[in-house]
């Protein structure tokens, strides 16, 4: 895969083939619909406990939890097609992207580095996919950003 | 009661309020380093260096203790590990 994002603008252009922006829509939609529906096959991953001593988390704390899963999904889902992110936009692909290699993985049951060895290949495809686009994401979001022309005397 | 009584002080209630909690990142086989280093830039504010030594922490030990303090806010940086798909939990300070 050749860097399918880079820095521009102040944002980042994006560069991907349809099949790929159709996996990205599909695991954001998966995502908002996953976040606070018990029976979604997402959703331990989605809900993880927050302090271990207590027996029940603050449930106003996993209301603000699933909305900024549930913001970043959107606005990943609304802007799948789009070749150009503005920097806010690319970041909740980042937040999206992991989540979405993370969930997958975990409903995989891949919860240690050992059970990657026992998961069927092909269904740890999807996964690396995610993980590929990321680590092309984290570079071009940690890019220096452009610097105006310094040219004197205009 | 005479002025000169010592105040009252539920010591027990005063202990529990001032009980430090740890915000734990563990380890997880698929999220990638990169991407543990930029989240504890991004939620904590850490500088590169920080967040990146935090990240070997987490990747060679399965966990690391990434910031300590008050529940309320300790919650609120692991709710934000959380939305940006990292495993973190929060526990008294040991």
């Amino acid at each position: 895969m050749s860097a399918p994002f880079e820095a521009a603008r102040g944002g980042v252009n994006v560069e991907l083939s349809d099949d790929v922006r159709v996996l990205i829509a599909e695991m954001a939609q998966s995502i908002s619909t996953g976040v606070g529906d018990d029976s979604h096959p997402f959703a331990a991953r989605l809900a993880p406990p927050i302090t271990v001593t207590k027996d029940s988390d603050d449930p106003f704390l996993v209301l603000i939890r699933g909305d900024a899963i549930c913001t970043a999904a959107q606005i990943t889902h609304a802007t799948s097609n789009a070749t150009w992110l503005e920097a806010d936009e690319a970041e909740a692909w980042f937040q999206t992207l992991q989540v979405a290699s993370t969930t997958l993985a975990a409903t995989l049951g891949v919860h240690r580095a050992e059970d990657l060895e026992r998961v069927d290949p092909d269904s740890l495809t999807m996964v690396r996919i995610l993980q590929e686009l990321l680590s092309y994401l984290v570079d071009a979001l940690d890019d220096p950003p452009e610097l105006p022309p310094t040219g004197l005397g205009t | 009661m005479p002025l000169d009584s010592p105040p009252v002080v539920d010591s027990t209630t005063t202990v529990a309020l001032d009980t430090p909690y740890d915000v734990v990142v563990w380890d997880d086989p698929i999220t990638l380093m990169t991407v543990v280093t930029r989240v504890l830039m991004k939620v904590f504010g850490f500088p590169k260096e920080k967040a990146h030594h935090l990240m070997l922490t987490v990747h060679n030990e399965g966990r690391a203790t990434v910031w300590t303090g008050e529940l309320s806010k300790a919650e609120q940086y692991c709710i934000k590990l959380h939305a940006h798909g990292l495993l973190a939990t929060v526990e008294p300070s040991r």
